[in-house]
C-alpha cells in the first residue's frame, strides 16, 4: 500500500507523452478491406502548424495490427513499387498527403475484420512523443 | 495581254481557286470521322492473346475462352497489396458501374483480377478478395508456369520484394489496366494512376469506334 502513491504518478506518466506538437491530422481514413485481408492502408492529411520540421518516424495500432509500417507507392514505368519510408518529414505550415497511389500507412495483420464504420486509434510517433487519432473505415477518401 | 485573254484568265483563275475549296470542302466533309482522340495506347492492328490457361477463382480452370465474345478490362495484382490493388479494383468497380449507359459493355463487358502472387493467394482467396469489390468481378491465379504464359504476352512484370528481415515480402508489379476485346485483340493499355471517369470514357469511345 505504500508503493500505491508512487506507483500511480510512475503510470500516469508513461501515458501521458506529449502529443507530436504542431501535428495536426485531417481527413483521416483507413480502406475498408475485403473479410480476411492482411493488410490495409490508412490515408491522411498531415499539417504542421509549429515552426519548425516535423518528423514523423512511426506508427503503431497495438490491439488491432500486429505490425505497421510507413510506406509510399512509386509508379515508375508503369509499375508500381511499395517502398518502405522510415520517416515522414513536414516542412513548418506544409501540408503532407497520405493518398491512394502514394504515401500511405500500411497496417499489416489486422487483429479482426475491421467493419466499415469502424473507428480505429493508430499512434503517429515523432521521436518521443506521440499523438494517437482516430481512424474511420470507408470505402472511400471522405 | 489581250483584254478578253485577261478576263479568261482571271475567269479561269477563280474558277480553278473556286474547284479547289470545294474539292477541300468535300474531301474534309466525306472522310471518316476520326474517333475523337484516345489516349492511353489503342494499337492499330491489336495483336490476338494466344491461349493460357488459370485457375479460377470459381474453381474452374480460366483460359482464353471466358475472354472470347466480352470485352474484357484485366488487372494483374495480389492481395496483400494495401493501396494500388484495393485502388485500382475501387476505380473498376466504378468505371462499370459509369458503363452501364453503354449496352455493349453492359451486356459483355467483364473485369478479370489475376494475382501474380500464387504462394499466398489460392483461387480461392481471391473469390472472397474480388467479391469484395463487386460480386460480378473475376479472379485467377496460376503457379509460376502458366502465369508466365500470359503475363509475358501482355509485358506484365512482377518481382517480390522482401519486407524486412522475416518471410515478409511484398510484389513489384505493373500496375496498368489492359483492355481485351472480343476476338481477344489486345486493344489498349491504360497506365496508372487511373480515375474511373476517365477510363470509362475512354473505353465507351473504344468500343464505339470499334463498333462502327
Amino acid at each position: 500500500m505504500k508503493m500505491a502513491p508512487i506507483l500511480l504518478p510512475l503510470l500516469l506518466a508513461g501515458s501521458l507523452a506529449e502529443a507530436c506538437e504542431g501535428l495536426v491530422v485531417e481527413r483521416q481514413w483507413i480502406r475498408e478491406a475485403p473479410p480476411g485481408a492482411r493488410v490495409m492502408a490508412g490515408y491522411a492529411e498531415l499539417r504542421n502548424e509549429a515552426s519548425s520540421l516535423l518528423v514523423i518516424n512511426g506508427v503503431e495500432s497495438p490491439g488491432y495490427f500486429e505490425h505497421t509500417m510507413i510506406h509510399e507507392t512509386q509508379l515508375v514505368e508503369g509499375r508500381a513499387r511499395m517502398a518502405p519510408r522510415e520517416t515522414l518529414e513536414i516542412a513548418q505550415a506544409a501540408t503532407l498527403s497520405l493518398a491512394p497511389g502514394g504515401l500511405h500507412l500500411m497496417l499489416m495483420q489486422p487483429v479482426s475484420d475491421l467493419a466499415l464504420g469502424a473507428e480505429i486509434p493508430l499512434t503517429l510517433q515523432c521521436g518521443e512523443s506521440r499523438t494517437e487519432v482516430r481512424f474511420l473505415v470507408r470505402a472511400s477518401a471522405p | 495581254m489581250a483584254a478578253t485573254d485577261r478576263t479568261a484568265l482571271a475567269l479561269f483563275v477563280v474558277i480553278a481557286l473556286l474547284a479547289f475549296a470545294l474539292g477541300i470542302h468535300f474531301a474534309r466533309k466525306n472522310a471518316p470521322e476520326s474517333s475523337a482522340p484516345v489516349e492511353g495506347m489503342l494499337w492499330p492492328s491489336p495483336p490476338r492473346l494466344e491461349a493460357f490457361m488459370l485457375d479460377g477463382a470459381d474453381g474452374k480452370p480460366l483460359t482464353e475462352e471466358v475472354l472470347a465474345g466480352k470485352w474484357t478490362l484485366l488487372f494483374f495484382g495480389f492481395t496483400h497489396c494495401p493501396d494500388v490493388c484495393p485502388t485500382t479494383l475501387s476505380t473498376l468497380r466504378e468505371v462499370t458501374s459509369l458503363l452501364k449507359d453503354s449496352p455493349e459493355f453492359a451486356k459483355n463487358g467483364q473485369v478479370l483480377f489475376v494475382s501474380v502472387d500464387p504462394a499466398r493467394d489460392a483461387p480461392a482467396d481471391l473469390a472472397q478478395y474480388v467479391g469484395h469489390f463487386d460480386r460480378s468481378f473475376r479472379a485467377a491465379t496460376a503457379p509460376p508456369a502458366r502465369l508466365a504464359a500470359l503475363t509475358s504476352q501482355l509485358g506484365i512484370l512482377h518481382t517480390r520484394v522482401k519486407l524486412g528481415s522475416g518471410e515478409d515480402y511484398t510484389v513489384d508489379h505493373t500496375a496498368s489496366v489492359l483492355l481485351i476485346g472480343p476476338g481477344l485483340e489486345r486493344l489498349a493499355v491504360f497506365s496508372a494512376p487511373h480515375a474511373a471517369p476517365d477510363l470509362a470514357a475512354r473505353i465507351r469511345q473504344i468500343i464505339e469506334f470499334l463498333q462502327d
